[in-house]
C-alpha cells in the first residue's frame, strides 16, 4: 500500500495538477480544499448549512440578560435607593408612654417595609396564640365538669338525667284492661 | 498639617490609602449622608410574666406565657455563655505561654456560668419545657436534701 505518494494532492505534483486542472476551469467548479466546507446556496433551493451547535452560547446569553436584567439591575436600583435616599435607623430608647409599631424595631428599611407591609406583628401573633389557649381552657373546664356530673348521677341515680328512662303505663293499662276483659269472657262459662 | 515624624514610607503608604479611599469618601459624605433621613428604631423589651412556680394545675394560658419567657431567657443566656466563652479564647491567645496563670479568673467565670447554664437548661431536650426545667430543679432539691453529705 502506498503511505506517502507524490501524487497526493497534498504533495508537490498533486498541487500542480490541481492548479492546472483549476486554470483550465470556470472559477464557480474549483475543486474545494481538503477540510474546508462550502457555504454557497447557489441553487436557490433552501440548503442546510451544517454548523457546529451555539445552543450552550445562546443559552448563556438568555440566562445573563435574565439574571442581570431582572434580578441584578432593578434589584441593585432598589437598594441604592434605599440606601441613599432613606437609610438606616438610628437605635433611640423608648421614649415615655409611647408603644412603637411592629416594625419601628428594625434597622434597614428594607426589613421595615417587609415587617409592615408582608410579615405579620409578633404582638398579634403571640395574643392569638394565649387567646386560643384561653378558649380551650374554658372549654377543658367545661367538659371535666361535664365528666364528673356524669359520675354522681350515674352512682347516686338521684337525678333525672342521662340514666333517667321516661316511661308512662298508658299503652300498658290499655292491654291489660283488654286482656282482662279477654280472660273475663273466656272464663264465663 | 504636616506631621513632623513622617518619613516619605508614611506618606508613600498614606498616598495608596487616599488613592482608594477618597473617592468613596467623598462620595458618602456629598451623595449619601445628605439626602439620607433621620430616624428612630428601637429595641424590643418585653415585660416579664408570673413564672411557672405562680401557675395553677389547670392554667394553660400562665404556662403557655412561662414557656414563652423561659425560652426567650435560655436565647439570652446562651448569648452571655457566649460572650464569656469568647472572653477565654481572647484571654488564652492573647496571653500566650502562661495563660494558666493569667487567665485563671476569666476562666472560673465560664466554667461557673457553664456549669450554672447546664442545671437550668441542660438534658432537657429539644422539646423540653418550662414544666420539665421545673420538674428537673424539683428533683434536683429533693436529691440534694437525700444526699446532705454531698455539699457543691
Amino acid at each position: 500500500m502506498v503511505v506517502f505518494s507524490l501524487l497526493r494532492p497534498n504533495g508537490p505534483a498533486g498541487k500542480y495538477a490541481i492548479s492546472m486542472f483549476n486554470r483550465s476551469r470556470s472559477v464557480l467548479a474549483t475543486i474545494p480544499k481538503q477540510g474546508a466546507a462550502p457555504i454557497r446556496s447557489m441553487s436557490g433551493k433552501p440548503v442546510f448549512n451544517v454548523k457546529a451547535s451555539t445552543w450552550t452560547w445562546q443559552q448563556f446569553k438568555n440566562d445573563l440578560h435574565f439574571f442581570v436584567g431582572l434580578g441584578v439591575i432593578p434589584l441593585g436600583l432598589l437598594i441604592l435607593y434605599a440606601n441613599i435616599f432613606v437609610g438606616p435607623a438610628q437605635l433611640t430608647e423608648i421614649p415615655e408612654d409611647y408603644e412603637p409599631y411592629h416594625w419601628e424595631y428594625f434597622k434597614s428599611p428594607i426589613t421595615r417595609w417587609f415587617a409592615h407591609h408582608i410579615y405579620e406583628s409578633p404582638e398579634e401573633k403571640y395574643e392569638r396564640l394565649v387567646s386560643y389557649v384561653c378558649r380551650e381552657q374554658e372549654k377543658i373546664k367545661l367538659r371535666k365538669q361535664e365528666q364528673r356530673m356524669k359520675q354522681l348521677m350515674y352512682a347516686r341515680g338521684d337525678y333525672v338525667g342521662w340514666f333517667y328512662i321516661p316511661f308512662t303505663d298508658e299503652y300498658h293499662k290499655r292491654a291489660r284492661t283488654r286482656l282482662e276483659s279477654y280472660r273475663n269472657q273466656t272464663k264465663i262459662q | 498639617m504636616p506631621d513632623l515624624n513622617e518619613t516619605p514610607m508614611d506618606r508613600f503608604r498614606h498616598t495608596l490609602y487616599k488613592i482608594i479611599d477618597t473617592p468613596v469618601s467623598l462620595f458618602r459624605e456629598r451623595v449619601v449622608e445628605p439626602n439620607r433621613k433621620s430616624y428612630p428604631y428601637y429595641h424590643r423589651k418585653f415585660k416579664r410574666v408570673p413564672n411557672i412556680d405562680t401557675c395553677d394545675v389547670g392554667d394553660y394560658v400562665c404556662f403557655v406565657e412561662a414557656h414563652e419567657q423561659f425560652r426567650r431567657d435560655k436565647l439570652v443566656e446562651s448569648e452571655i455563655l457566649a460572650i464569656l466563652r469568647q472572653r477565654r479564647e481572647a484571654c488564652i491567645a492573647y496571653e500566650g505561654a502562661d495563660w494558666k496563670k493569667k487567665c485563671q479568673q476569666v476562666m472560673d467565670d465560664y466554667t461557673n456560668a457553664e456549669t450554672n447554664w447546664f442545671i437550668k437548661y441542660g438534658d432537657l431536650g429539644a422539646y423540653g419545657n418550662v414544666k420539665d426545667a421545673y420538674m428537673k430543679q424539683k428533683h434536683r432539691l429533693i436529691w440534694q436534701r437525700r444526699h446532705p453529705e454531698i455539699e457543691d
